[in-house]
């Protein structure tokens, strides 16, 4: 038996995707992509309506009461503040793009080194860096097993083999692994050494060590298992960890 | 993170609050999950607010919490249509396509592999093409490919048999 989807797709077939036109509302497509969707959208009765839907907001919604919704999400978020969060690491916000966020942090990641050709370097494996700010001191490369205080601020730096998914997980309560970075899912990313992850974590006052893994799968979907230490993952892909020592603040 | 100023939290709630429930109508179905889930789903934007930089990427971001977080709504929903009760098709001939409405395709996420299902949402609820939705599913446009081929072959299977 064969399935048809058509009939459940937003708009036709042909017609731009909901995420295509969402980013031509947020002026956030490539001006490419924009004038393209801009174009079908301007021929498209369907299409003219699902973005005139979009642009009306909340507007679009009669029975929804924004103002209501938008007191609880308050209020909860509040409540959430007030308790101490369970996850052990505290984003930071980072000022907007990448080159305030590297002021930010002193930190030159420098060009991505293309990597050596097979037979240069025997390893393969990704590799998982961090770099640690303390302070207002330039940031600085870490080792595994480096003491570090609560306030420090840490940096992901990945060495990638070759193309392939990448996760940043962590150790959570009972061999549970926590997304560090990306939120969920996988980043898609290519081969090269010295690539800066988006974002930082800054390390709260919570006891014990922290251990974080970097996976990386060309060709596997990064779903690994922790048990104790060991790390299990589908073939094609490795991991690498690393362990952040929490010392007490002198 | 410290508290995030309340102003703050309105004015992403403005600007990206529509788009979260709008998709959370779609893949739910019904305007009181919809409503808890956009909800839920902002709770977790602020605690990873820093996730958000260009607007190309924030809109991935916002585009995988919320499917990841409706797909679990929806794989959590103690009464499920039996799939006969959602699908009921005439016997067809073997090449012609049987057509898949929105509420049926809900029963089939619901019951899928959560990553095929999560590349079902991005191809055959919004449309997206391969190349598309490749970035947010972190895989090749080839493994997209193959993820949505291994959804169809399945739902086929377990519509097939109700028929
Ligand atoms: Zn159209």
């Amino acid at each position: 038996m064969k399935l048809d989807f058509s009939a459940a797709r937003a708009g036709q077939a042909g017609c731009p995707s909901e995420r295509t036109l969402d980013a031509l509302h947020l002026g956030a497509l490539p001006e490419d992509e924009r004038a393209a969707a801009a174009a079908h959208v301007a021929g498209c009765g369907d299409c003219a309506a699902r973005l005139a839907e979009i642009q009306q907001g909340f507007q679009a919604f009669a029975s929804l009461d924004e103002r209501a919704v938008l007191a609880r999400i308050q209020t909860r978020h509040a409540e959430a503040q007030a308790r101490r969060p369970w996850w052990r690491f505290a984003w930071l916000a980072l000022p907007v793009g990448a080159a305030a966020a590297l002021a930010v942090f002193a930190l030159r990641p420098g060009p991505v080194d293309p990597v050596e050709p097979p037979g240069v370097r025997a390893k393969g494996g990704a590799v998982l860096r961090v770099m640690r700010q303390r302070g207002e001191a330039p940031a600085e490369e870490i080792l595994s097993g480096a003491a570090c205080q609560a306030g420090d601020r840490l940096r992901f730096v990945v060495d990638l083999p070759a193309a392939g998914a990448v996760r940043i997980v962590a150790r959570g309560e009972g061999d549970a692994l926590v997304p560090v970075w990306p939120a969920v899912g996988a980043e898609a990313m290519g081969p090269g050494r010295g690539q800066v992850v988006p974002g930082a974590v800054a390390l709260d006052d919570a006891g014990g060590d922290e251990r974080l893994f970097l996976i990386h799968c060309a060709g596997a979907e990064p779903a690994c298992t922790l048990a104790g230490d060991a790390l299990t993952c589908p073939s094609g892909c490795t991991s690498s960890a690393f362990v952040v020592r929490r010392d007490p603040a002198p | 993170m410290g508290a995030f100023a309340a102003h703050e939290v309105a004015r992403l709630f403005r600007l990206h609050g529509p788009q979260v429930y709008r998709r959370a109508l779609r893949l739910l179905g019904n305007p009181t999950d919809a409503e808890e889930a956009l909800q839920d789903v902002f709770l977790k934007i602020l605690d990873r607010v820093d996730d958000f930089d260009d607007q190309g990427k924030t809109l991935n971001w916002l585009y995988r919490i919320t499917t990841n977080h409706c797909l679990n709504v929806i794989r959590g929903r103690k009464r499920r249509l039996a799939l006969s009760e959602a699908f009921r098709v005439a016997p067809q001939r073997a090449d012609h396509a049987v057509a898949v409405d929105q509420s049926v395709l809900r029963e089939l996420l619901g019951r899928a592999d959560p990553r095929e299902a999560e590349a079902a949402v991005y191809v055959h609820l919004d449309g997206m093409s391969y190349s598309e939705a490749a970035p947010l599913l972190g895989v090749s446009k080839r493994t997209v490919g193959n993820l949505i081929a291994r959804f169809d072959a399945w739902a086929a299977v377990a519509l097939g048999g109700t028929s």
